[in-house]
Order: structure tokens, then sequence, then C-alpha cells
């Protein structure tokens, strides 16, 4: 049964119909055509989905849609400003912290969420944030930099 | 993979939701949902209907009254993790709610969802492709256990016939149990509290007494006494994402600095269909002042009375059942230190 919604993505606001049992993830790559949020495992287990809703890191690939209605959604696309990148990606490219690419959308998602709360992590920190993001290249030491880069940045 | 279809229902207040629940069988609820959908998705579990507790008010909350704390059952483990009130007087549930998962699954994932989350299994958590290669099980519904892959382990007899052996791996009921919480239930006939001790059956096909239409609807928790503390410690491959392999939570309380024993709790998840509670670790320090010898002796009782069942994935049976005493004697040694 499709349902009418109305979904805040990127600060537009889109009104579709979509089936209950399909994902924010499902409707923001199929739908939207917003395919920078990655399918990895689609269990929850890898992170690559990751958005933020209200400013919180989810797995979109577990959360129905229509359960994001009315919340502030944030993904990969809404961070780069008039073609200029946004500062946490720009570090990433700096400090060799993208590889094969594919986990870098979740992973600068759950960064981004860790740096609105807390402008100054520690190592710790940072890497307790990307706990729940995989990345298969394993080049979490060059994320971990460029997050604290991007922190120091800011700071 | 894709979910299976399901109608979507949004009750607005809990009466509803138990309406909905009493009258349609096949009906699963929904908080966080980081545990259902991933069950749904694998096919494990097909409700007809979806019962969606996001419109209901009011069951979000920390709430530190007279004498105890009370938890709404929608508030999210990541709200547990970093509530001041909840770090202060419950460190040990600040640390397990913060063990649960991954940043992500503590963001969406509440506290009675966590609580009661399904019991888990290697033949039965997988995918639908992966199970139709074997028969039914007994938790899905089939006529035996089709564990037979424990036949494999030594020491353990083959798990035929009618009994579930599916492992309850929750990481905040050990901790709640050890802490003496109670639990709200809103049900057909009205409201109740029980200890949270028993709302777990020990049956893997069925864990929670819950009937139909119930719902958990708030955690509450017992002020500590002044010479108190609790330590839970989590047993897993990586150090986030995981489900526990073994969850030991001990509180102790003396009466004084120092002083004589006056309560002791261990309870250890992860190894059987429910959290179990070694009572022996009452009887051995209770009214004693504390020695590494008794520790020693609780944590013997602990790995002979709390030994793991072999079907989740990671590690062997037998390292898991060493790690109850290892982290027996460690939970115990440290939250002494804390008093």
């Amino acid at each position: 049964m499709k349902t009418l919604v109305e979904l805040k993505v990127n600060g537009e606001t889109y009104e579709i119909a979509i089936d209950t049992h399909r994902t924010l993830l499902e409707v923001l790559r199929e739908n939207l055509g917003l395919t920078g949020t990655k399918e990895g495992c689609d269990l929850g287990d890898c992170g690559s989905c990751t958005v933020l809703l209200d400013g919180k890191p989810l797995n979109s690939c577990l959360i129905l849609a229509v359960e994001a209605r009315g919340r502030n959604i944030l993904t990969i696309e809404g961070l780069a400003e008039g073609g200029k990148l946004h500062p946490l990606q720009q570090k990433f490219v700096d400090h060799g912290g993208v590889q094969c690419g594919f986990c870098s959308p979740g992973m600068i998602m759950s960064a981004k969420a860790l740096l609105d709360r807390n402008s100054s992590p520690t190592e710790h920190e940072i890497k307790r944030a990307i706990s729940g993001n995989l990345c298969r290249c394993t080049g979490y030491v060059k994320i971990v930099e460029a997050i604290s880069a991007a922190a120091e940045n800011e700071a | 993979m894709r979910l299976p279809r399901f109608e979507y229902v949004l009750p607005k207040t809990i009466d509803e939701a138990i309406a909905v629940l009493s009258e349609e069988r096949e009906a699963k609820l929904i908080a966080g949902g980081t545990d259902i959908l991933v069950s749904m998705k694998q096919r494990v579990t097909t409700p007809k209907q979806l019962v969606s507790l996001r419109e209901i008010r009011n069951i979000e909350y920390i709430d530190n009254g007279n004498g105890n704390l009370r938890i709404g059952a929608l508030t999210t483990l990541n709200s547990i993790e970093e509530s001041a009130i909840v770090k202060e007087k419950f460190p040990m549930l600040a640390r397990s709610a913060g063990d649960v998962g991954a940043p992500q699954h503590r963001y969406a994932g509440t506290i009675a969802g966590n609580i009661c989350l399904d019991t888990r299994c290697i033949y039965y958590n997988q995918s639908h492709f992966w199970r139709k290669c074997r028969p039914v099980c007994y938790k899905l519904g089939g006529e035996e256990a089709n564990c037979s892959g424990f036949e494999t382990w030594q020491g353990f007899p083959s798990p035929k016939g009618n009994v579930c052996y599916a492992v309850y791996s929750g990481d905040t009921a050990p901790s709640l149990i050890a802490l003496g919480a109670e639990v709200k239930i809103n049900g057909p006939e009205g409201e109740r509290v029980i200890p949270l001790r028993t709302l777990f059956t020990g049956d893997g096909k069925k864990p929670f007494t819950l009937g139909p239409g119930d719902i958990l609807t708030e955690v509450i928790l017992p002020n500590p006494s002044q010479y108190s503390a609790g330590v839970y410690l989590k047993l897993r491959l990586r150090e986030a994402i995981d489900f526990a392999l073994v969850g030991v939570a001990a509180n102790i309380s003396l009466d004084s600095k120092g002083g004589v024993c006056e309560e002791a709790r261990l309870v250890i998840g992860a190894v059987a269909s429910k959290p179990v509670e070694v009572a022996i670790a009452e009887d051995i320090l209770v009214g004693k002042r504390i020695t590494d010898n008794l520790i020693k002796e609780v944590s013997e009782a602990a790995y002979s009375e709390a030994p793991p069942l072999p079907n989740i994935s990671g590690c062997s049976q037998e390292y898991r059942k060493k790690m109850v005493r290892v982290l027996a004697r460690r939970a115990i040694t440290s939250a002494l230190d804390k008093i």
C-alpha cells in the first residue's frame, strides 16, 4: 500500500508516494536518485548507508522511509556548498582518507555527527564515533587523521 | 535484501497499540527497528502488521523520582549512555547501553527493544536463501530443533527434539537484573509491574512471558545504596557492532567502605536463552568481607553454573566458557574498586 510522505532531504522537501515496506536507503537511491549514500550489507552491520536524521547518524537501511517523515535528513550530497567540498570532505581528500571510496559517505556522515556535537574530539572519541562504519580497504588510520585535521581546522 | 510487505500501523496511544496487537496475532511492534527489520529482511519473521510506537507520546523519558529512576520504553540507548543522571547513579547501565552495537544502532535502538531482543542462533539468524537448504527449525515452527551442527562440539548433547537453544544476547538486561530492575507492562488486562528477571522464560523459542497485546512501557530502577557499585563486561570479537559472546554483570553492595557485603548479584548474559543469575554468588559473599579467595570461589561457581550454549558464532564454546570465569572475577574485583 502506498502512502504519501513528505521527506525533507538536504533542505529540500519531496512529496512522494511510497510503499510502507521500503527503507529510507531504497527511497533515497531509487526514488530521489541520491546514490551518494551506499548500500553495503543492507543489514546494519557496515555503516555505508549512514545518513543524519535530525543530526543523528543512523543506518538508512534499517529505517522505514515512512518513519523518516518530518525529520531533517542529511545525506552526503547535502554537504558541499556551491561546488565547494565540505571541510570534512576536503580533509578526507588531503589526508588520503579515501581509497576505494565506498565507505566514505557513511564515514563522513558519522564524522560530521561527531564534530557537530564535539568540536575537539580525542582520537578515542573519533574511533568510537566511526566504530559502526567498516572500511574494507582498512584505511582507518588515514580516516582518523582526516577527521582530527577537520576538527582542528574548525576549532 | 528487501523487506517483505506488511501493513504499517501507527497508533497514537498505548491502548490503541494494545488493541491492535491483541486483535492481530501476527502483528509485531517496531520501536528503533534495528533488530526486527534485519529479521524481516532475512524472512525470519514476516509479520502481517508492523505496529510503530513512534507517534505515542510520553514514553521517552529518564525520570529521577523519589527512591527510583524511571526510564520510558522508547528512550534510546544513546540517551541512556549519555544521560548524566544514569551515569551518576547507574554507571553500569550507561556502560552496557553504550556497549550495544554501534553508534548507529544506539541512536535508533531503544531500551525496551534491547530488553525484548529476540534470541539468536547461528542456524536461525541467516538469510532465507541460507536457511532453505535445511529443514525448518523448531524456533521457526518446524518439528524439531535443527541445530545438528551442535554434534561437532564436544561434551554437548545433540539437541534434537522440542527444545530451542537460541541464545539471549541483550546487553542491558543482565545489568538491569543485577541492579534489581522492575518493568512495567501494559496489556489488555491493564498495567502491571514485574521484576525484570521474571520477564524471561528461558525458552529460546518464546523467550518472554509477555502475552498477546502486552507492551513493555517502563523500566524502574531502585536507588542504589550508598556503598554499592556495578560493572558490566562484554566479550566480543570487535569492540563495536558485535553481539556479546559472553556478558557479565556484577553488582555489589557493602555496609561501609571496605566493609561487609550486604548484597551481591552476578548475572551472565549470552550463555543461555535468558540472562543467568548465579544465585550462589549471594550465598558465598553476603555477610562477609570480600577477599580474593571468595571472588575466586564465586567465579568458579559462575563457570560451572553458566556454561555457554554453543550456537553463536565467533569463537569456541570452550573459550567462552573459560571467559565466564575470567570476566566474573574481573567484574566483581572492579566493582569493589569502585565502591
